[in-house]
């Protein structure tokens, strides 16, 4: 048990209201020395504000006000910014200064708290760089931050809140902007860290599987309110509110294994695909720099299948889904759609057989229009149904993904990212399609409209035969939804086979990594043993 | 970044070489250079004789070529008017020009960067509300009433001023603060909106939560990033006063470029014209490179990646 | 579902704009003042008290109403010609109205496409036109101005085809700009993907998205277009005498004007007035839309 001293942090009653808006309202919060407090919540929830307000670094028009907000010490966290209190973000690429090397701004922080001399704060910047795991320090102190990867930035501002020692460390989602496998390792560092220096941690997520893995204790947040809160491992296996439950019921969890038929005949087939770019800006006027972004992709698939792409950043998924609904067009290989080349095939034509869904629920829909006009297009490009025709078409769309009529006469700007992603279905199964190709079509989304999503995809498949092929970073969404899985790294497949199969024995190590690095929340052990980790 | 440097000159000779062609063509195509030179008092008789001693019945290719070889040299031709070089016409009044570009970008500077910077620091504050009147209103002001207006008041009513003539440095006041007032507007929202930005930018946050100092952050930090752009619109503005200067010089009657294009024009005195649109457009695209140049200097993005 | 239905506060999510607009004083009294000046425009003969060309050589620089020697009937005096200088200024805002929305008319027309074109199909296309946009900007618009009329000789229709011809770069700079970056938004791949044709992408999918920020550079380029005008006319090469656009009045004016200055103060007034409205009315639009993002 821990002994009983002054906590690290207190905050009672805190609450920020910005114009209108109501962001935190009244709550509790304790971070303990040496232990980690998970603040976890959907988008809107209002954690962000709250690390913001702890910090005094909210927008100006923010009004903040608290009974208790103090550090160990009594005074208010703000006046010990950088020093007893450090803070790291969510975006690594835009959180260092572009115009300043890296040494710069270590030692800036070092030297303005602690004084001494420019070795000095060199020294101790090169021994943190290297404690948090950046290759060949003493150059990174000359480079600048767009040099680096956003996981190499994301340690340098690690190194950079560390510098003075802090007891404090909050930190903002600070591994959510990085591919699983980073975040992983990451994550480990943290918890060394912690250990090895006694920080006190508030960490802030939306992921209840980095809660498993790092929380001493948890608090759960909605609408700018604690529902719920108490020790990590009984929240996660026994959450009273029904909020958490609801949250834990929206985690992707394996299905039970569908024996899926194969016929053999594919619906869509990719024999041997390569991609080769030209990229900007050679040595000299006329140098040409190549990029290969996929070689030797082939896949097939079949009649009301559903096949997972998985893979990180940069691996050439959404190449390869480009090169499938016909936007780019391969350099080498093939691509055949219900037995047709598709490069044969005019665009229209192609339409009528495959469609995508895309990423950005914010960016996949012209504000101009209407929802109803959105569905209207592929009506008109595709059919010859007359106009009373149509719009009967489009109220069945629209129910077919499980809106509201209204929705029909609504901007997609008034509608949320969840909505708007269902209104992506419907136009890309406006012209009732073969096959939709889905590129990574929940990853913005909250876990709660996520679930929804893939529920809907399932019922969709089922109802109409439809096959699907979909791309994703997430391991966990890939193996609740697919039957069949590819796992892509740097432009070529790695490894295919049946959902299960793949999950429960990867043989790639790249597979295997991947693998590792999927953090689970444990469902229905009891709660002994390590907290939730792996399962 | 050699590549950069080669691509951006190869577009500035580029540039040249279309506005030469441009300035070609009014003066040899859109009027009849023959005329030109023979004068009002020219019979017909003597137009074509001039034709042919001058080479204007030559093909419009060979006439070109002869005119670019002519200007590489120095040489841009005589004045219809006063039969003087048109380079040692423009050599007399370059500095006058120069030296109230010079004064008005400086004026305009000197206010817009303190005011842009304080007026984004307390956006929607009082003084951030004088700032951007001051920009619309400054914005709105034709410069030549603008010009009339400073003479009588600071020239006729207060007698403070000289209102005419480039003798001494006392005659560019007036000059320079017509000119620069029309500069300052653009500037100051540029630094402004720059500051405004940077200020909501990530790293900035970081410095905060690192506990730097708000001087620090503010005029290390943050004003280094806010003025990038702030250069190239220096260089942009300085070029356009250059063009401008044509209005603001006739009005306070300064010996400078503006006032002897505006003479030229008046008399259709087309070498002079041609060469004046030629070196102005030729600043102005040093100006940019410049303004590039130094950009690539001060922001790594750029010098490494392009 | 989510608890708050975003549907049911703002069931047309279009709305927002135009409420922020209404609300906006800058671009009410802009858009109120421009809308005056485009009517004055076209109902001058009516509201006119006098013909404004007719001279009267024993009524000359005559001060306005508020001067004791004022005359009566002619409420801001009489120019150098005995000429009643209200209704010549009102028959001005005819010329600068008429200047500036048919010197954005064509400019925009010209810019907008080069703009659109060279960013939706990249490639050599944008570097063409990308190279011609440098050209343009570097070129001296007075100085071309003032060149080109002093060949062709100076009327209405020539300043206004030279504005129109010169003002583009601005449009086409916008236009690319934003051209690029919805070139890979995701609704016009989609469109895309789903086999629309060139034209629909980029009249229905591009044009309507990059309205706002066009219209913004539309109202800069309008006052600009009014003042080069006036600065053409100021210096004798621009609309000739005897019509009576503001900047030709300024010029005549000036010789006069250290006895008489209403001479040169009420034309530039209304210069200021006509640029200032426009500028707070594109200044209203840029912080709409700005709030907007």
């Amino acid at each position: 048990m821990m002994q009983e001293t002054l906590p690290l942090l207190s905050v009672r009653g805190l609450d920020v209201q910005i114009d209108e808006t109501h962001a935190v309202r009244g709550i509790d919060l304790t971070v303990k020395r040496g232990q980690t407090l998970a603040l976890v919540g959907e988008s809107g929830s209002g954690k962000s504000m709250t690390a913001l307000a702890l910090m005094g670094l909210t927008p100006p028009a923010a009004r903040v006000s608290a009974q208790e907000l103090c550090f160990e010490t009594g005074a208010h966290p703000a006046t010990l910014r950088g020093e007893r209190v450090a803070m790291v973000f969510q975006e690594p690429m835009t959180a260092l200064n572009p115009v300043f090397t890296i040494g710069d701004q270590l030692r800036a922080v070092f030297r303005h708290h602690r004084g001494g001399t420019a070795a000095m704060a060199r020294a101790r910047a090169l021994e943190l760089l290297e404690r948090v795991g950046v290759r060949e320090p003493e150059n990174r102190l000359r480079h600048y931050p767009h040099m680096m990867s956003g996981g190499q930035r994301q340690r340098v501002l690690i190194a950079m809140a560390l510098m003075c020692s802090p007891d404090l460390l909050i930190a903002d989602e600070p591994t959510t902007a990085l591919d699983v496998t980073t975040q992983a390792k990451l994550l480990d560092l943290l918890v060394d860290l912690q250990r090895e220096l006694g920080l006190g941690i508030l960490f802030i997520t939306h992921d209840l599987g980095v809660v498993a893995k790092i929380a001493d204790d948890v608090a759960v947040m909605k609408e700018g309110q604690i529902v719920e809160t108490g020790p990590a491992r009984s929240v996660l296996s026994a959450p009273n509110h029904p909020y958490t439950q609801n949250l834990l019921d929206s985690l992707p969890r394996p299905m039970e294994p569908v024996t899926f038929a194969q016929s053999g005949s594919a619906v869509l087939q990719a024999d041997s695909l390569g991609q080769v770019y030209d990229v900007q800006g050679g040595a000299g006027l006329f140098a040409r720099k190549t990029f290969r972004a996929l070689s030797n992709v082939s896949l097939h698939l079949e009649q009301s299948e559903i096949l997972g792409v998985v893979g990180e950043s940069g691996c050439g998924k959404s190449t390869l889904a480009r090169i499938l609904i016909g936007l780019d067009s391969a350099t080498e290989g093939r691509v055949e759609v219900c037995g047709d080349d598709a490069s044969a095939l005019p665009q229209r034509q192609l339409a009528r057989r495959i469609q995508p869904v895309f990423q950005d629920p914010f960016g996949s829909l012209n504000p101009a229009w209407s929802v109803g006009r959105i569905l209207e297009l592929p009506l008109k490009l595709h059919t010859n149904l007359d106009a009373v025709a149509r719009s009967a078409r489009i109220d069945v769309l629209i129910a077919d993904v499980g809106l509201p009529e209204r929705v029909r006469q609504a901007s997609p700007r008034a509608l949320s990212g969840g909505q708007r992603q269902r209104v992506a279905i419907a136009r890309a199964l406006a012209a009732n399609p073969q096959v939709v190709v889905c590129d990574e079509p929940t990853s913005a989304l909250d876990v709660s409209v996520q679930a929804q999503i893939l529920k809907l995809l399932r019922a969709l498949r089922d109802e109409k035969e439809l096959s699907i092929l979909f791309i994703s970073h997430d391991l966990a969404v890939v193996e609740n939804l697919c039957d069949r899985v590819l796992v892509m790294d740097a432009g070529q497949i790695i490894e295919e086979g049946p959902a299960d199969q793949i999950f429960a024995t990867p043989r790639h190590p790249k597979t295997r990594a991947l693998k590792e690095a999927v953090l689970e929340v444990e469902w229905d052990t009891p709660v002994t043993g390590l907290v939730g980790h792996l399962r | 970044m050699a590549g950069f440097l080669l691509r951006r000159l190869a577009l500035a000779v580029f540039v040249i070489v279309t506005i030469s062609l441009i300035t070609f063509v009014l003066s040899h195509v859109a009027v009849d250079p023959a005329a030109g030179v023979a004068g009002d008092s020219a019979t017909d008789e003597d137009i074509a004789a001039i034709r042919v001693l001058y080479g204007f019945d030559q093909p419009l290719i060979t006439q070109y070529f002869s005119y670019v070889t002519n200007v590489l040299q120095g040489d841009l031709g005589r004045s219809y008017l006063s039969g003087e070089q048109v380079s040692d016409l423009i050599r007399e009044r370059v500095p006058a020009t120069a030296l109230l570009a010079c004064l008005s970008i400086v004026f305009a500077l000197l206010l817009a960067v303190p005011l842009g910077v304080l007026a984004a620091l307390r956006p929607n504050s009082a003084l951030d509300r004088f700032a951007l009147t001051l920009a619309v209103v400054g914005q709105a002001v034709p410069n030549f009433w603008a010009g009339l207006l400073l003479i009588l008041l600071f020239g006729v009513n207060l007698g403070w001023l000289p209102i005419s003539g480039s003798e001494t440095l006392a005659h560019f006041v007036l000059p320079a603060i017509t000119l620069g007032s029309f500069a300052m507007p653009a500037l100051m929202r540029l630094v402004r909106a720059g500051m405004i930005d940077v200020l909501e930018a990530d790293y900035i946050r970081t410095a905060r939560a690192m506990g730097l100092p708000e001087q620090t952050v503010l005029f290390k930090y943050a004003l280094r990033n806010a003025v990038l752009p702030v250069i190239s619109l220096t260089a942009v503005q300085f070029g356009f006063m250059l063009g401008g200067s044509i209005v603001v010089e006739s009005v306070f009657a300064i010996q400078g470029i503006g006032y002897l294009a505006w003479q030229s024009m008046s008399r259709a005195d087309m070498p002079v014209i041609q060469a004046i649109v030629l070196l102005i457009s030729l600043a102005y695209i040093v100006l940019t490179l410049l303004a590039d140049l130094l950009n690539a200097a001060l922001d790594p993005r750029i010098r490494v990646t392009r | 579902m989510s608890a708050i239905d975003p549907l049911a506060a703002n069931p047309s999510g279009a709305r927002p704009s135009e409420r922020a607009m209404r609300r906006h004083l800058g671009f009410m009294i802009g858009a109120t003042v421009v809308i005056a000046f485009v009517l004055l425009a076209i109902f001058a003969p009516l509201v006119s008290p006098h013909d404004p060309f007719e001279q009267n050589l024993l009524l000359r620089l005559k001060p306005p109403f508020w001067h004791t020697e004022s005359q009566p009937g002619y409420w801001l005096g009489t120019d150098q010609l005995g000429r009643d200088y209200l209704s010549r200024l009102i028959y001005g805002t005819r010329i600068s109205i008429a200047l500036g929305f048919g010197a954005i008319l064509i400019s925009g027309l010209i810019g907008i496409t080069l703009g659109v074109v060279a960013g939706y199909f990249g490639g050599w296309i944008d570097t063409a036109i990308s190279t011609l946009i440098t050209t343009r900007l570097s070129l001296p618009v007075v100085l071309i101005a003032l060149a080109v009329v002093a060949i062709v000789g100076g009327s209405l229709t020539v300043v206004l085809l030279v504005i129109g011809l010169l003002l583009w770069d601005q449009f086409a700079v916008v236009a690319r700009t934003t051209t690029l970056k919805l070139r890979s938004a995701e609704y016009v791949s989609a469109a895309r993907a789903m086999g629309a044709s060139r034209a629909h992408i980029l009249v229905q999918e591009i044009l309507p998205n990059i309205r706002a920020p066009l219209i913004v550079v539309a109202t800069v380029e309008m006052a600009n277009a009014v003042l080069i005008e006036a600065a053409l006319s100021f210096l004798g090469l621009g609309v000739q005498a005897p019509l009576p656009s503001w900047g030709l009045m300024l010029s005549e004016g000036k010789n006069f004007m250290f006895f008489s200055p209403w001479i040169i103060t009420l034309p530039g007034l209304c210069l200021f007035a006509l640029t200032l409205a426009i500028n707070l009315m594109g200044d209203g639009l840029r912080d709409v839309q700005e709030a907007r993002r």
